[in-house]
Order: structure tokens, then sequence, then C-alpha cells
């Protein structure tokens, strides 16, 4: 089971009022390559796979997701405090408010909810690493491209301790790979041939 | 934004700390996963496991804080205060 801890994984910090970036960022909260999706994807493979190093990962990756996925929150609270009717309307976020106020949702960039085909899931130790191999590094380039389209540098120093984070996953899930393939690789049999 | 007076600053700093250590546990943590026989790290592990552990009961202690629902607050369940987000006083962060 899982406990939670009131404390935040890193200091999300934003330089205030910035509802075009809270918008970008709702990405990481709930697109395709977000948090929510990197969660749902580990601790779901993490059951059936036969290797006990890879169940550690899985666990502990999936559990270090769902604390990015608070700190995304954080952010998108911190970009969207204070705004007025008019500057949600310029921004294009009155129809997002009315739907759902002032809480994060589960949304890509341009408004698309999350949908768990996004998650591949094989039920494959092999075919299940390369997918989040992908994963890391689809949600590595959608932190990069949000640092370049914003101009808070509160923010962009958040986002890199994030996106720094998809860089030691991908690679402890390399070593996760390879740990599967050495398994693959050497004989199994229970008898002498 | 709020001015912040010394003693939120000290809290701050040691909030901070606690983090600080709680990111060596879980990236020693992740290493061990796919190294359990790395010695070293675990020894690194341990030490940083103990330290944030040590902090956090200091500072929950210090504070009559909770940071999980494993601490014993003291005199009033402190647990439903100080949330890392939301600190809005209540009111809907947007104006409209």
């Amino acid at each position: 089971m899982w406990t939670y801890d009131k404390i935040l994984q890193y200091p999300a910090q934003t330089c205030g009022k910035n509802l075009r970036m809270a918008k970008n960022v709702l990405t990481q909260y709930g697109g395709p390559d977000g948090e929510l999706g990197a969660s749902l994807r580990y601790l779901n493979q993490r059951y059936a796979t036969p290797h006990k190093e890879v169940r550690a990962i899985l666990t502990d990756v999936g559990t270090e997701e769902l604390g990015h996925l608070e700190m995304v929150a954080v952010l998108f609270g911190q970009l969207t405090e204070g705004a007025t009717k008019d500057e949600l309307i310029a921004a294009g976020l009155d129809g997002y408010n009315i739907e759902h106020g002032c809480n994060p949702f589960y949304i890509n960039t341009s408004g698309q909810t999350f949908d768990t085909y996004v998650i591949g899931s094989k039920g494959d130790p092999r075919v299940d690493m390369y997918e989040n191999l992908a994963a890391e590094q689809k949600a590595r380039i959608t932190y990069e491209n949000l640092i370049k389209m914003s101009d808070d540098e509160r923010l962009n120093k958040t986002l890199k301790f994030l996106r720094e984070r998809e860089v030691v996953h991908f690679q402890r899930f390399g070593e996760s790979l390879r740990l599967i393939d050495d398994y693959y690789s050497t004989d199994r049999y229970f008898y002498k041939k | 934004m709020l001015l912040k007076n010394d003693k939120d600053k000290l809290r701050e700093k040691k909030l901070m700390e606690i983090m600080q250590y709680r990111f060596a546990v879980i990236e020693t943590a992740l290493y061990l996963d796919t190294h359990p026989n790395d010695g070293d790290v675990l020894e690194r592990h341990n030490y940083y496991a103990e330290k944030a552990k040590l902090l956090t009961k200091e500072f929950e202690e210090k504070y009559n804080e909770t940071l999980s629902v494993f601490a014993t607050p003291q005199g009033y369940w402190t647990h439903i205060e100080n949330w890392p987000f939301g600190n809005c006083g209540g009111k809907c962060n947007v104006d409209v």
C-alpha cells in the first residue's frame, strides 16, 4: 500500500501567474507522456514481471512519478494564481475554467483528455521495458520543449529537475532491460543436456 | 507574495534539508533496485535513510507538525495543517 508524505520531492517554484505556461504544463500532468501515464504504466506492469529487480524498479519509479504528478499540479496552481476572467479568456482557458475551475485536469496542451490507450502493457518483460524506455524519452523531450517555450526561470529550474529524473529513470530501465536480456540468454533447463 | 519572517525561513530551511536527504534516499534506492549487491551504495543509502528519519522526527517535534500519517503530534491532529499545495487561504485562486 501507499502512504502520503506531506512534502514535495523538490520545491516546485514559478515566478507567478503565467496562463500560457499553465496551459502547457498540464500536458505533463495528464497528457500522453505525462506523469499520470508514467505512473500508471509502471505500477501496472510490475505484477506479472518475473524479475525481482524489475518489480522493485517499476514500483519505486511508479511511486516517484506520483510525486512528480503532485509537483506539476503545484506548478499549475502557481501559474494560474490570481487570474482574472479577461486573462482566462485571452489565454483560451475560459472553457477549461468552466469544466474544471482551479483544478488541474488530465489533458494535453490541446485539451484532449487522458486515455489509457497511450499506455503499453503487454505482459512480456522485454516488450514492456522497451515501452518504458520510449516513455521516459518522450517525457524528457516534452520537458525540454516546455523549457524552450518558457521564459520563467524558476519554472524552468523545476522543469529541469523533472527532466533530469526522466534521464535517471531511462538509465535504470536500461539496466533492467539488460537484466532481462541476460536472463533469457542463459541456459534455463532444469536437466543436463 | 507573502513576506517571510525568520521563523518561517528556518522552518523552510529545515524542510529543504529533509528534502535533500529524502532525495538521496530515493536516488540510491532506484540504483540499488538494479544493483542490489553494491555494498558501498547500500551503506550510503542506509546513512541517508537514517539522516532523513532523524531530521523528520526532529522537525515534527519542533514544529508539532506531521510529514506523514505515522507522526505523533501533540494536543491536536495537526496533520490537517501545512499542505505543500493550495496555500490560497481557502479561496479559489482564480478571480472570476
